[in-house]
């Protein structure tokens, strides 16, 4: 009985939200009230994962990803064509993020320390060794410049293509190659260093191929 | 051919190489999902921009108050900056000074200007000294 109340409130909203890129620009612009719905409901997935993967999987990002669609609807009205509006989510992602990363390094230069918000369960790995390891990964690309952490988490982590970071970056292609390049060759040049982190990813490796 | 050295370096990088690969994969599952608290996070949206829309015009008041205070905020945390690498500068630039004196001290050039100095001194003193013995013997032959 719950369960069918249950569908019978969310077939209509996924019908009345689903609504494709032209159509949202629409309202968007227009500032219809289904428009904070439907943009949310299309884009918050891909803005958590990019803000989570460059920032780290334990920071909040529950604020950012509101900053990022407040700046949306800010400047959605500048937008001409419909394919248009995901490189802007992305490339106001990658402002919020590197605004993050700015602020970070200056509140750990003035040594001011952030109240730490609790470890969200679902996104960090329940076993301790494997949340070291992420952790490690984080701390390598703590000393990497925003612009090359950025392209690193877009390309790899979360998967998003060359073109899509290179327009996110305000970068050629070639240029964007080449810093992913470099970005990876100094990591596995960082991780040959630490040996902990080698044997245990052994490890790992060497399990899965087992099993 | 290569030898036991570099192929332990290319074994080395290879194994660096494949642990990336899968910590690249180790964060891709760990940041899959939403969270309910991030998917409440529409609701605060909406909330957000429904007092902004329905919201009066800020007061002058209001507005010369927030204006006020961010650039007071602004203003100090430039200071602290200031101040910070200010004083990191002239730490900086004293050690580097004393140092450069030390080696200055050490240098083949002044050693040898004081040697040349000695030199004169002593030659001087000689001349005085040479002086000094024939006034004396003026002194006894007298």
């Amino acid at each position: 009985m719950h369960e069918r109340i249950r569908l019978a409130r969310e077939r209509p909203a996924q019908v009345k939200y689903e609504v494709d890129d032209a159509e949202l620009l629409r309202i968007l612009i227009e500032g219809h009230p289904r428009a904070l719905r439907a943009s949310w409901l299309r884009f918050a997935p891909m803005v958590h994962g990019l803000l989570k993967r460059a920032l780290g999987p334990e920071d909040d990002v529950r604020e950012p990803a509101q900053l990022v669609f407040d700046r949306l609807f800010r400047r959605v009205a500048e937008l001409r064509h419909p394919s248009a509006l995901r490189p802007l989510v992305i490339a106001l992602t990658a402002n919020i993020i590197r605004t993050e990363l700015r602020n970070r390094w200056i509140r750990s230069w003035l040594r001011v320390r952030q109240a730490e918000a609790a470890p969200r369960t679902s996104s960090v790995p329940p076993d301790p060794p494997s949340r070291e390891a992420l952790r490690r990964l984080y701390f390598i690309l703590d000393r990497f410049k925003s612009e090359e952490r950025i392209a690193f988490a877009f390309h790899f982590l979360h998967g998003l293509s060359l073109e899509e970071v290179a327009e996110a970056l305000n970068l050629s292609l070639p240029a964007t190659q080449r810093v992913l390049a470099r970005v990876w060759s100094r990591i596995v040049l960082f991780i040959e260093r630490d040996t902990a982190l080698l044997d245990y990813l052994s490890s790992v490796e060497e399990q899965g191929v087992c099993a | 051919m290569k030898s036991g050295v570099q192929m332990n370096f290319i074994e080395r990088r290879a194994r660096a190489d494949r642990a990336l690969s899968q910590l690249v994969n180790m964060a891709r599952a760990a940041t899959e999902t939403l969270s309910s608290r991030e998917q409440r996070g529409v609701y605060r949206l909406e909330s957000t921009w429904a007092e902004k829309s329905s919201a009066a015009p800020p007061t002058a008041h209001v507005w010369i108050g927030s204006a006020f205070a961010a650039r007071w905020r602004a203003f100090a945390t430039i200071v602290l900056a200031l101040v910070r690498v200010l004083s990191t500068r002239v730490r900086v630039y004293y050690q580097k000074a004393l140092a450069h004196a030390r080696v200055l001290d050490s240098s083949p050039r002044v050693r040898a200007v004081r040697q040349w100095l000695r030199k004169k001194a002593q030659r001087a003193h000689g001349h005085w000294l040479l002086l000094a013995s024939r006034r004396n013997r003026r002194h006894t032959a007298r």
